[in-house]
């Protein structure tokens, strides 16, 4: 039985909880070495680990994984072009040849603490969001989420998400809301 | 589905490249005659951008727990980071 079958509160985390609990205790160390070298602190290490497993997470879910790496080396090579951003175009650290290949998504930012725009989207109300977010982010299959949220049938979960979807939508049209405004206030 | 949703939908599959290619053309031209088509088109797109942030803010508070599960849990792993950064 899987992990999500077990739980039936609407808490979709599948199985990610688990990968990133093996990575974190495989590579942190490797990382924090990395950072403490380039006289980074541990709040740095925390902080580019922390992007570099998201933006590692959205690669793999999407299957946008440019080049074939073990998961610890790709994510390694994530953490270096970071640290490389935030020290500006820092000399001291060299890409492999792999590792050059690796881009970062361009409208990634490293500041993803939880702002108004959380409390925005949770009007739609909890479930919808968490439906929305395991099918567009979680790129989770309807038949996963239409057995998680206990919908009769793939049509119906559907259905959900686009009603949830049109939900969303509205409260964003109807606020007139500019995305870039919006964000700025956050 | 009703009408409202199978018109979302079919901007949902345009933003996401998943019609013909006749049928895009089709969809673009349409995007510049009907001005709420557009609207429609511009907030979905803004919805879809939305969800990706919320659910990166949600991640990066899951990371956090665990980091702190980990550092407060898991002696060992603590005096390993710990070291790291003691080192002269």
């Amino acid at each position: 039985m899987t992990q999500v079958e077990t739980q039936p509160e609407i808490s979709v985390d599948f199985s990610r909880k688990d990968l990133f609990e093996g990575l974190y205790l495989k590579m942190f160390p490797a990382v924090a070495r990395f950072i403490r070298r380039q006289k980074g602190s541990l709040d740095d290490a925390k902080d580019v680990f922390h992007d570099a497993l998201i933006i590692f997470y959205e690669k793999k879910v999407t299957r946008q994984l440019e080049i074939e790496l073990t998961d610890d080396a790709y994510v390694f090579g994530i953490v270096k072009h970071l640290w490389i951003r935030k020290t500006k175009e820092n000399q001291r650290v060299l890409l492999s040849e792999d590792e050059s290949g690796i881009t970062l998504p361009d409208d990634f930012e490293s500041d993803l603490r939880p702002d108004s725009l959380v409390s925005f989207l949770r009007m739609a109300g909890q479930k919808c969001m968490t439906l929305l977010q395991a099918f567009y982010y979680d790129r989770q299959s309807m038949d996963l989420i239409r057995s998680v949220f206990g919908f009769s049938s793939i049509r119906s979960a559907t259905v959900q998400k686009y009603k949830c979807l049109e939900k969303v939508r509205d409260l964003v049209k109807n606020k007139s809301m500019n995305y870039e405004d919006f964000i700025n206030q956050a | 589905m009703r009408t409202s949703l199978t018109r979302l939908k079919r901007i949902e599959d345009f933003i996401h490249g998943q019609v013909p290619e006749e049928d895009c053309v089709v969809f673009a031209a349409n995007l510049l005659l009907d001005k709420e088509l557009a609207a429609d088109h511009r907030s979905q797109q803004q919805t879809y951008q939305l969800i990706k942030r919320c659910s990166r803010q949600q991640l990066k508070a899951e990371l956090d727990q665990l980091h702190r599960d980990l550092m407060t849990k898991n002696q060992t792993f603590f005096d390993r980071i710990l070291a790291i950064f003691q080192k002269h």
